[in-house]
């Protein structure tokens, strides 16, 4: 097929280049790459079973018919298996939240290369029949993630509560460990299929003890059976030599344990209680690089686990617990006098009561930090980052990924406790709180240390800006005055007049000089890559017609009386005091900003217009993504023109510029 | 210090040593020979593919020695692409093959990944059959075989 000399054609024919494709492409390409001929379905189907997860693509649908064959060819159990039996030797990463997925991984024999198994919430994947087994009064709308069908509890069927299931046991390795779960409110059916499901996991894991390196264990595991003794959790965990990633939704396992059995674990991440008075960690792993908890953590349990995970880069909490009764000294105490090398420390919450507290008693023994998560920033806290952290590099107000712009909404912004980072911190590479706000007199008054910033978000306010009655009123003015002065005629009330005129045309110019430094500022900031100074300001609040306020809801959708209507409010005022972005007020003076790729003004009063767009258009070459002139997607609310006519304008300029909103999708 | 490439029609290129070590087989080779200023031969390479290999060797000479990837995600995404590489990929499809075949060759990481991309972004959308149009591959299945991977695979349709 081949000369010596492979011909520029050939690319596509050559096993060592085709089966470099597999990595960049996803699922529903690489199904079509495998039907192309021979040679790429031997080097693509790797990639493509290379990674399951039953929520995404057609799975789902799949499933949840699968007892159900006519409906959809004849993808029934036995095709699963099927399948399972020819490809799962290629499965790496399957994540999965039905059982029957999770049988036949087991069954099959086949799926003992995993190296990523994460299980999903199991109380939510029903096929129809379970759902109409389970839920005789009401079937179809239980709409659960995913459009899935949920059960939910309609009171109790005939055969639930008294009624336990009884199941084959599949290995006698379970014998007096695991015992099918009378849990309430599932049919007994119900409860002999979560029998098996949690046998055919915990064998399923048993298959793959050395190749596993991550592992999930959902909340819903808990329900399928009864865990009569914990060792077992231990030793099946503790047989997988390799794990290093753990994430454990099930039930709480004693950290102390936990850590002795598995001497390899890099990660732990946990939405249930990790730390008890009764199982507190009593000695030094040194394993532990990464932990996530779920919950908050006592001042003094978290020096303790400073103190006894020496290696800990990364710590995610909710916050800190009884930090007011916290005796100063006992964490020089706790950590010896050694402070922690903790370099990522991620709040979900903070109080501002807490701020002297965490600031004098926990950001001094975290002196290495490079990266804090805070949703909020009050004044000690930055102070104490600006002194103590001298490698501080990123500030956010996000939380793991999963932005909290909404949930701060209605919390009334701290103002400028940013700008005391900012003066203080030099090395600060990112802000990313756009949720603050900094006064331009601030901002003007205190230089700032850092001048490498790459990414800011933050809303600059307090420009003295006219009003637009005000501004019209000087528009006016000025356009008698000028009549006035072409007619040359003077009349003796004209200067009592032109007091109110002389005020706002100095408050104009205040405007303006305030604007121009501020752009002036910012301007020294060539690095950024990331400019936003707005965000979305409006929320969205439904409310009930009146008529069905007081109405039991649940039972009149039984009776199939009338959907309440929905009012949809619109909520929230914009930054009325931000900057003005116009050429006129110093927009042209950011044209040293040549790296940025993100500009916002979304929710800023802005005066932005064509001539400022063409400027942005020439002036930053890299900008990939404007936020401010994006298209509205509340519901109900009719779309502004100008900001439509101008997002028009733009694309016409710069068609690679993508129009965005930071507010997180909202589903209607 | 510079060295001399000859491509297979035989012209020379004189370029940075530093440049040319882009090329691991270069690298390894001028290792091996140690201190000479004999001219390599590249038998494999056209003068014109040859010239943008090294317009992309002297754009990134000065990128960091590429990091083995994190094991845990061995899926990578096609649309992080560098403007400059971007431009740099804007040729024709046997061009586009070229360079890709002259990156396997002369093993350089970077650009043989940066061809791939530009590659699957190309596959992306497309039927079979317009992929096979696209290259111009042969059908080389029997309808039947079709229909069963078609069958077995279905599940990773988008719908």
């Amino acid at each position: 097929m081949f000369n010596n000399q492979p011909r520029p054609e050939d690319v596509v024919r050559l096993p060592e280049i085709v089966a470099l494709l597999g990595p960049y492409l996803k699922a529903p390409d690489l199904f079509t790459c495998i039907q192309v001929c021979r040679l790429w379905n031997h080097l693509l189907t790797p990639w493509l079973w290379r990674s399951i997860d039953d929520s995404e693509h057609s799975w789902p649908t799949i499933l949840r018919n699968h007892k159900n064959p006519e409906s959809q060819g004849d993808k029934d159990a036995d095709w699963i298996r099927a399948i399972f039996a020819k490809y799962g030797h290629h499965i790496h990463e399957l994540t999965s939240q039905w059982g029957v997925i999770i049988e036949v991984a087991n069954t099959s024999g086949t799926c003992n290369h995993l190296e990523s198994l994460r299980i999903g919430d199991l109380s939510t994947s029903m096929t129809q029949d379970d759902n109409i087994d389970g839920n005789n009064n009401n079937s179809g709308n239980n709409a659960g993630a995913n459009g899935v069908s949920v059960l939910r509890y309609e009171g109790p069927a005939p055969d639930r509560h008294r009624v336990a299931a009884i199941g084959p046991l599949l290995s006698p390795i379970f014998e007096r460990i695991l015992e099918p779960h009378q849990a309430q409110y599932r049919t007994v059916a119900r409860q002999e299929q979560d029998w098996a499901t949690a046998q055919h996991f915990w064998l399923l894991v048993q298959q793959n003890t050395r190749s596993l390196f991550s592992l999930r264990l959902d909340a819903s595991l808990y329900w399928l059976c009864l865990i009569t003794n914990v060792d077992f959790i231990f030793d099946t965990l503790a047989s997988l030599v390799n794990l290093v990633n753990l994430e454990n939704d099930m039930f709480p396992l004693n950290p102390n344990i936990l850590l002795e059995r598995l001497p390899g674990l890099l990660s732990y991440r946990t939405r249930l209680r990790f730390l008890h008075h009764d199982n507190s960690l009593t000695r030094s792993f040194k394993q532990l690089i990464y932990l996530e908890i779920w919950e908050s953590v006592p001042t003094q349990a978290f020096f303790t686990l400073l103190k006894y995970l020496p290696s800990l880069e990364t710590l995610r909490m909710d916050s800190f617990r009884g930090s007011l009764d916290f005796p100063p000294l006992e964490g020089h105490l706790i950590l010896e006098n050694t402070p922690s090398r903790l370099k990522t420390l991620r709040l979900h919450n903070v109080l501002a009561k807490v701020d002297e507290q965490i600031a004098n008693l926990i950001i001094p023994w975290i002196p290495h930090l490079t990266e804090i998560s805070i949703p909020q920033l009050y004044p000690a806290t930055a102070r104490a980052l600006g002194t103590h952290c001298q490698k501080l590099e990123v500030v956010k107000q996000i939380d793991c990924g999963t932005t909290i712009y909404q949930d701060n909404i209605n919390r009334k912004p701290v103002v400028n406790t940013v700008g005391i980072l900012l003066r203080e911190c030099a090395t600060l590479k990112v802000f990313d709180g756009i949720h603050h706000t900094l006064e331009a007199s601030y901002m003007l008054k205190y230089p700032w240390a850092c001048r490498d910033l790459e990414t800011f978000r933050c809303q600059i306010i307090g420009i003295p800006r006219l009003t637009i009655a005000e501004q019209e009123l000087l528009d006016s003015t000025d356009e008698e005055s000028q009549l006035t002065d072409c007619n040359s005629n003077s009349d003796n009330d004209s200067s009592r007049n032109n007091l109110a005129p002389t005020a706002l045309s100095k408050k104009k110019q205040h405007s303006l000089d305030v604007q121009l430094q501020v752009m002036d500022h910012l301007a020294g900031l060539t690095n950024l890559t990331v400019l936003d100074l707005g965000y979305e300001y409006r929320h969205i609040g439904y409310e009930y017609d009146d008529l069905f306020e007081h109405r039991d809801l649940g039972a009149a959708q039984r009776k199939n009386e009338p959907e309440p209507t929905w009012t949809v409010k619109i909520k929230g005022e914009p930054i009325l005091d931000s900057l003005e972005l116009t050429l006129a007020t110093g927009l042209d003076r950011l044209s040293s900003l040549t790296r940025l790729e993100i500009f916002g003004f979304e929710g800023v009063n802005h005066r932005i217009g064509k001539q400022e767009l063409s400027w942005m258009a020439t002036a930053w070459p890299k900008l990939k993504v404007l936020r401010g002139l994006h298209e509205d997607d509340f519901p109900g609310i009719a779309e502004d023109p100008e900001r439509t006519k101008l997002r028009g304008f733009m694309r016409e300029l710069r068609v690679d510029v993508r129009h965005a909103t930071l507010r997180p999708k909202v589903k209607c | 210090m510079t060295v001399i490439l000859v491509s297979s029609d035989n012209q020379d290129f004189k370029v940075d040593k530093e440049v040319a070590e882009r090329s691991i087989l270069i690298k390894n080779m001028l290792e091996d020979v140690g201190e000479s200023d004999s001219p390599i031969p590249l038998p494999n390479v056209t003068s014109a593919v040859l010239t943008k290999v090294i317009e992309y060797c002297e754009h990134h000479r000065n990128d960091p020695v590429q990091v083995p990837e994190e094991t845990d995600d061995p899926r990578k995404r096609s649309n992080d692409i560098e403007e400059w590489d971007m431009k740099f990929m804007q040729v024709d499809q046997e061009m586009l093959f070229e360079i890709i075949l002259a990156a396997n060759y002369l093993d350089i990481k970077p650009l043989l990944d940066v061809g791939c991309k530009t590659v699957a972004n190309i596959i992306k959308g497309k039927t079979p059959e317009e992929i096979r149009k696209a290259f111009n591959i042969v059908n080389d299945f029997t309808p039947e075989e079709e229909a069963q991977i078609k069958k077995e695979n279905e599940w990773a349709e988008d719908r």
